[in-house]
């Protein structure tokens, strides 16, 4: 063999020195997470019934307070997580002695400090302090952060605006949907659902926006905001918009509204030349508006070529009653002269089977 | 014959001996990819958001989908499972593939399930249709549809379908999911939603854990070593390789056991090929060859925490039949998409992960078991010297043994799921003994399978025994 003996001997040594390493690793790493684990528990056990008590408001002389603000570095170590975790479940005075106890031991100042920090870890975890904590101040300074070079930071920075909850972000997050941002369009559009009304009039503005993404994202969120005052562009926008997903956003929109004066958009958006994904939302619109005249449109549209258009206008028409189901009766009991009736038969007998089941 | 038998010997002994270093070493570089993965995850994992996904009303929906044959011993616990997954907005859409048992009985008794007329639209051909459609009395998110048999991936395919939903996840009727899979697996569409088109989620092996409503709730190693062996395969080549080839953008398998897909791009390429025995890695290589001869950008993510957990065979009866189709698979999967291998156009896909398949999966059992028979061979004609050859193996067994050990330090440093001191034995001694038999059936296994393929065998399921969830560890299989 002309593999000398060596360099065997050479791999078994290299072999054992491995198997020694990543053996003495998995021991070693289980008994130190073992104990860490016990310390922690040891430490959290008398104090977590105190922080229950601080964020339950049970502590009425302020004694459970008064003492978690006293203790030592590495017992407030053990604590801050559940702590923190609390923080965003809270509201109100619970909220403010929690904020307190960050404030005593220094770790809200540590949290303004890092949200420029060089580690992005810190920066991150910075930021989902302080939407915690809900300092409405420091807006600016999360808004800077939403166009951090890392993506997690960015998100995390988006989410904490939301739960500040302040206006003044609006523009900002709206401005983060446009075409060059990659923070996603769910994580802005939650963020300014939790701003709510107050983030009507910057997303009304957004309708004029040259950036579709903008459009789209606004038009969503002004309909699950009820704006009824931007009925009228979204109504535009549901006719004329070039790009689907305004169209879209526009015609749930309005669907959300169910106003009967925005039914012809509506039914022109579902219309056969229309792509499915605008017609299919336009059918669950018409289910909003629920006049006899919507009712008319999805009883025609059953039949549609398009099955889960159809299927959507059928399960539409029973959603809505008696008024719908009795639609719906009229077309089972119609002449299956051709393959639409049969296939809108099919479709009303589906809903109805549904409805009957107690199910859509 | 001794004369060539020299030859060979003198010509391949660096070749094997540079072989073994290759393979192992292309397995330590994922092992370490993966390391710094679940680093950065554990890093991230504090702010990541997933609670906030819960409440987010712009999550996008998921319809869960679970192809069902003969599984009346589990159906029922499985759904209930599914149902009460941790997730803001679930359908669930359980396809009956023609069972033969009574699968579709205890499901219609424990949810009282009424038939409903519906028009399934054919976005997607499929070679049976449904032939009836069901949904529980007094409503909920559960969808049961009947129809012939015709295979899992024919069965995939009519679900989705059928699915409502942007988002649609294949889930074995067999498995369970931890109740946050649907959250994590999920949150790389949450967070890159214009780039990622599917996810896969980690497999682990349910044999030895206790099972209460279905639900995972204590985890513990099977009892027999054929189950035991698998669980430590599993970490290295699953949780580890997977996560490896994913941080580099070459991920090539997502298990149908756990995979999620976004519906509209399942449609832009067709679904499951129900023809393919690898149905799953080859609508996986697929989706990479259509989405980079349409130059987009996209991402298939692996993702480690939510775990699937699923019963792994435990005879050799089922496991040679598992491991023969897993072979056949490659070789179909290989076959199919042999236009991307080497060929730059299609990046790190066709310049690596084919690559590595071809020489280190496919090529494994041809080496390893035509191996065998040359070194009893060259011992019988006196030319390998016995010693050599002894040494040889340690040198090549140990690398595999510690690379083993790796992913078990690995695992005990990043997820730490297996609680019993005892637990971590077994599976120590799991991965020595792996290299002395198992590791050689399976690549004799593989080496059947892909004969199989070859001569054009007609290719077969077979049937997987189930021994059902409790309470009490699973005991599939006997002790040995």
């Amino acid at each position: 063999m002309k593999v000398p003996l060596a360099v065997i001997w050479a791999a078994i040594g290299v072999d054992g020195f491995l198997l020694i390493s990543f053996t003495t690793l998995v021991v070693a790493s289980r008994a130190l997470r073992l104990k860490r684990e016990r310390t922690a528990a040891r430490r959290l056990a008398p104090l977590r019934p105190l922080l229950l008590e601080v964020a339950s408001e049970d502590d009425p002389q302020a004694g459970s307070l008064r003492r978690l603000q006293s203790l030592g570095p590495d017992d407030w170590e053990a604590l801050v997580p559940a702590a923190a975790g609390l923080l965003g479940k809270l509201r109100g005075s619970s909220k403010q002695q929690i904020a307190s106890l960050l404030d005593a031991h220094g770790s809200t100042a540590r949290a303004y400090g890092d949200l420029f920090a060089r580690r992005a870890t810190r920066r991150a975890r910075a930021a989902e302090m302080i939407g915690s904590l809900g300092h409405e101040e420091l807006a600016p300074r999360l808004l800077r952060l939403l166009e951090d070079k890392r993506h997690d930071v960015r998100l995390v920075a988006a989410r904490a605006l939301g739960q500040l909850r302040s206006a003044d972000a609006s523009a900002g997050l709206i401005a983060a949907a446009g075409e060059r941002s990659p923070i996603p369009r769910g994580v802005l559009g939650h963020a300014l659902l939790r701003i709510g009304h107050r983030a009507v009039p910057e997303l009304t503005r957004a309708l004029s926006s040259p950036d579709w993404r903008r459009r789209s994202l606004a038009a969503d969120l002004l309909g699950r905001l009820g704006a009824l005052s931007a009925a009228e562009q979204l109504a535009g926008l549901a006719s004329d918009d070039p790009a689907l997903s305004v169209r879209v956003g526009a015609v749930e929109a309005l669907g959300r509204f169910g106003l009967p004066e925005w039914l012809g958009p509506l039914a022109g958006a579902a219309g056969r030349k229309n792509p499915s994904r605008l017609r299919e939302a336009a059918v669950e619109a018409l289910s909003g508006v629920a006049t006899p005249e919507a009712v008319s449109v999805l009883g025609s549209l059953t039949g549609d070529g398009d099955i889960r258009v159809g299927a959507k206008a059928a399960v539409s028409l029973a959603s809505l009653g008696p008024l719908g189901r009795a639609a719906l009766e009229r077309v089972l009991s119609a002449d299956l002269d051709d393959e639409e009736k049969a296939r809108a038969a099919a479709q009303a007998s589906g809903a109805l089977a549904l409805v009957a089941a107690g199910g859509r | 014959m001794k004369p060539v038998v020299v030859d060979i010997l003198n010509w391949s002994d660096w070749a094997v001996l540079f072989y073994f270093l290759a393979i192992n070493t292309s397995y330590a570089a994922l092992i370490l990819l993966a390391a710094a993965e679940f680093y950065r995850r554990a890093e991230t994992a504090s702010y990541a958001g997933r609670e906030d996904d819960l409440v987010n009303p712009f999550t996008p929906g998921v319809t869960v989908i679970m192809p069902a044959y003969n599984e009346e011993a589990v159906i029922v616990p499985a759904v209930q499972a599914m149902l009460s997954l941790r997730y803001p907005r679930l359908e669930v859409v359980v396809v009956l593939d023609g069972s033969k048992d009574n699968t579709f009985g205890v499901l219609e008794e424990a949810f009282g399930l009424v038939e409903v007329p519906r028009l399934i639209p054919s976005d997607i051909p499929t070679r049976e249709a449904p032939k009836a459609v069901f949904v529980p009395r007094g409503g909920g998110p559960l969808v049961v549809v009947l129809k012939d048999n015709s295979g899992r991936a024919d069965s995939l395919n009519v679900g989705v379908n059928l699915a409502t939903m942007d988002l649609v996840c294949f889930v074995d009727a067999d498995s369970i999911l931890d109740s946050e899979a649907l959250l994590n697996v999920v949150k790389p569409f949450v967070d890159d939603p214009e780039r990622v088109v599917a996810t896969g989620g980690v497999i682990r092996a349910v044999n030895g854990c206790a099972v209460v409503d279905g639900r995972v709730v204590r985890v513990g190693m099977p009892r027999g070593w054929i189950a035991r062996i698998q669980v430590v395969e599993y970490l290295r080549a699953f949780l580890l390789g997977r996560t490896g080839w994913s941080k580099i953008g070459s991920l090539l398998i997502i298990s149908g056991a756990f995979g999620m897909f976004r519906r509209e791009v399942m449609l832009e390429v067709g679904g499951l090929d129900p023809s393919c025995i690898g149905e799953d890695a080859e609508l996986v290589s697929r989706l990479h060859r259509y989405l980079r001869d349409n130059k987009r950008s996209y991402r298939i993510v692996f993702v480690s925490e939510p775990v699937s957990w699923t019963e792994v065979p435990a005879t050799l009866k089922v496991l040679a039949r598992q491991r023969r189709r897993w072979a056949r698979g490659l070789l179909e999967v290989l076959w199919r998409h042999r236009v991307m291998l080497f060929n730059p156009r299609y990046g790190r896909i066709g310049l690596l992960a084919f690559p590595w398949f071809l020489l280190f999966e496919l090529a494994a059992p041809f080496i390893e078991v035509l191996g065998l028979p040359l070194v009893v061979l060259g011992l019988a004609f006196g030319v390998v010297n016995v010693y050599f050859a002894v040494l040889f193996a340690v040198a090549a067994f140990g690398y595999g043994l510690a690379l083993s050990l790796a992913s078990l330090a690995i695992e005990e440093l990043s997820f730490h799921r297996y609680p019993d001191w005892r637990d971590l034995r077994a599976a120590g001694v799991a991965a020595l003994i792996e290299n002395f038999w198992y590791r050689q059936l399976s690549a004799l296994w593989g080496l059947q399978g892909i004969f199989a393929a070859l001569r054009r065998q007609q290719a077969v399921w077979g049937e997987m025994t189930r021994s059902g969830f409790g309470p009490e560890p699973t005991r599939a299989e006997p002790a040995r």
